[in-house]
């Protein structure tokens, strides 16, 4: 097994997806007529440009949806791999960052709130598996939230990478010495934590007890009535 | 599996039956574990934490890490230690955390001994084939609340927004669910002797009263009058047919899935008899099944593919597709080879060879494949000539090396007779 790469705040890496594989979240939320179609998966980015229109024809076609719908779709997603890569071969500035990830969703009845901590340098980490052993300790039989979950966490790494970039945009433009790399890192990117708070017991990598259910996933399952309410506040 | 019984290591005694020392159980193959060491073997799994890459990665982090997860896991070592559990008192990357707690696993330092039930139940539910009606619930298509449209409350398909629900399956439906009516739907009983009224019903007029034949007869009427009843005629479509598949109604479901491909619907329609769970279900079931379906879709639409008919020359149009038509070719020569014995049964059978027929993917394809899909193409009654042809061509060649070395003619006929059989109604099957 390779050792990881020594890292230092000063090595930019490439823009990439901080996970194994390359798939990037992509959403779509679509209204055509008196219809409107919302969903959320995955994307291999690699993947040829060619399967973004037959995905988007087997989508409409499956849910037996208007025509005009899978023009719509699939010019969604290919705005949303137009921005993906336009990042591309940019850098963003990586160095020492443990980032918390929240979980706040519901899928069909279950409802789940969650944290933990994710290692962006950590390019093998995948949100895929972490999703599955997650449903899995947790008993969840819908097979639906895996992949929500790791949506989720996708989202909001793809979030944390383009954020990166704009700081190694500007701290190159800052042509300050490495304090002032320091200083505009921790302003810029709140959601990166001072390392040394991480490990605030006493630097030790046992969390307190008292924090213990912050970090504990919680996961409630809805009633009928309460998933009619959760949906209308969401599509208001 | 060797088992070493480790002792708490605060104790030093090596009587493991004393009641004042643990006991846990680690597989030999971990014998080397220590709690006041990091073994090498650690080291060369977890480089991560041996490689100072990173100050929040460290000898000592780790070791805190594996102490945790095998001190959490021996407080109860009959309950398997879900990674959910630890990583939340551990502060860390719960992608590193994770790899640390597999190590411990693989290794057997925690969960050596504790409740595996749960995994074998989960590889089992993977196992079972879920039918789902429709799209998945996650995926809603609704209508804008802001759109003066009335929203098309018909819309086959497409899961509606709370009003309208179809009856769905849900994601969990067993298969008791699925085909559960079909028991339901055995027959319709008789009231009084409450077995099953195949020959016949006589139903009453008023209300839904139900004696079969033999219990009319009987003058078995309850405290009904004769004359209310009416004779509702052979029920025998009624009973059985729910049940199994019948050789109509599996041709019938062959041919609107290779015309059709996987619109349900239209398949379910055709096969009048069954619904759309169940024609998907037993196309499933089908040696061939799977093929005919994927074979729809990549299907070239200019083929024309549509003929299902007699005879089966005027349906294929001539694609130049060289490779192809050499494979096929071969395929039926192979199946036709030194055969005198033809008759004219096998006059049908040559047809095929000299049309071109375009086959969406390479000629990489195994025999089986090819045979399915062309028996997908053809009508049933070509299949079941070139099925027999086939067989004949077989016990044939089986013949000719036998006839050359032994002269005995009635080994192949002793040999093959009951395989033609059974072998060629599969093949209709």
């Amino acid at each position: 097994m390779k050792p990881l790469p020594s890292t230092s705040s000063k090595t930019p890496v490439k823009f990439r997806m901080p996970t194994s594989e390359n798939l990037v979240p992509i959403r779509l939320d679509i209204e055509v007529g008196g219809q409107r179609f919302k969903d959320a998966f995955t994307w291999n980015i690699s993947d040829p440009d060619s399967e973004v229109s037959v995905f988007a024809k087997r989508t409409q076609k499956d849910l037996k949806l208007p025509l005009a719908f899978a023009t719509q779709i699939a010019q969604s997603i290919q705005t949303q791999q137009t921005e993906f890569r336009s990042y591309k071969g940019q850098e963003m500035l990586t160095g020492e960052k443990i980032v918390p990830i929240k979980l706040d969703l519901r899928v069909n009845r279950t409802l789940i709130k969650d944290q933990f901590l994710w290692d962006l340098n950590n390019f093998d980490s995948d949100p895929e598996e972490f999703s599955k052993t997650f449903c899995n300790d947790l008993g969840i039989e819908d097979p639906e939230v895996g992949p929500a979950v790791a949506f989720a966490i996708r989202e909001q790494l793809y979030e944390i990478a383009i954020q990166s970039v704009a700081t190694a945009r500007e701290s190159r433009n800052a042509k300050k010495g490495r304090r002032g790399e320091y200083s505009s890192i921790s302003r810029s990117t709140g959601a990166a934590l001072d390392l040394m708070k991480l490990f605030s017991n006493r630097y030790s990598g046992v969390r307190k007890r008292k924090e213990w259910d912050v970090f504990e996933p919680m996961v409630d399952m809805l009633s009928n009535e309460e998933v009619e309410k959760w949906r209308d506040l969401e599509e208001a | 599996m060797e088992t070493t019984t480790r002792q708490d290591p605060k104790a030093e005694s090596t009587r493991p039956d004393e009641p004042e020392f643990d006991l846990y159980t680690i597989p030999s193959y971990s014998s080397w574990f220590r709690w006041n060491d990091i073994h090498e073997t650690e080291r060369a799994a977890m480089r991560e934490f041996f490689d100072g890459s990173s100050v929040t990665r460290s000898p000592k982090i780790y070791k805190e890490y594996r102490d945790f997860m095998i001190n959490r896991y021996r407080e109860d070592p009959s309950t398997r230690l879900t990674f959910t559990e630890v990583r939340k008192s551990l502060v860390g990357d719960v992608s590193l955390l994770n790899k640390v707690f597999q190590f411990l696993n693989q290794w057997g330092l925690i969960n050596f001994g504790a409740d595996s039930a749960r995994i074998e139940s989960e590889n089992e539910y993977k196992d079972e084939v879920r039918v789902e009606d429709g799209p998945p619930n996650g995926i809603r298509v609704v209508a804008d609340p802001n759109s003066s449209k009335p929203f098309p409350a018909s819309h086959a398909g497409a899961p509606l927004g709370a009003d309208v629900r179809r009856s769905k399956l849900s994601p969990l439906a067993s298969y008791s669910d699925v085909f559960g009516e079909l028991g339901k739907r055995k027959g319709i009983l008789c009231g009084s002797c409450g077995g099953n009224c195949e020959s016949g019903r006589y139903q009453h007029d008023k209300d839904s009263y139900v004696l079969c034949v033999k219990c009319f007869k009987d003058g078995k009427y309850g405290n009904k009058s004769v004359d209310d009843f009416k004779l509702h005629g052979s029920s025998v479509s009624d009973g059985k047919q729910r049940d199994a598949w019948t050789e109509a109604e599996t041709l019938l479901l062959l041919e609107s899935v290779s015309r059709h491909g996987d619109d349900w619907d239209i398949v379910a329609q055709t096969v009048k008899s069954k619904t759309k769970l169940e024609c998907i279900s037993k196309l499933i079931e089908l040696p061939f099944g799977e093929f005919i379906s994927s074979y729809n879709l990549g299907k070239d639409p200019a083929s024309g593919l549509s003929g299902n008919g007699d005879g089966g020359k005027d349906v294929f149009p001539s694609l130049p597709e060289q490779q192809d038509m050499i494979k096929s070719e071969n395929v039926m020569s192979q199946q036709a080879n030194g055969n005198e014995q033809r008759g004219d049964d096998a006059d049908k059978v040559p047809p095929l060879k000299k049309q071109c027929v375009s086959y969406s993917s390479g000629s990489g394809i195994s025999i089986m494949r090819q045979i399915a899909r062309i028996s997908s193409m053809v009508g049933d009654d070509i299949t079941a000539t070139a099925a027999k042809a086939a067989f004949a061509a077989l016990c044939d060649e089986a013949s000719c090396p036998s006839d050359s070395f032994n002269n005995e003619e009635d080994f192949a006929n002793e040999l093959w007779p009951a395989m033609d059989q059974s072998v060629s109604e599969r093949w209709l099957i």
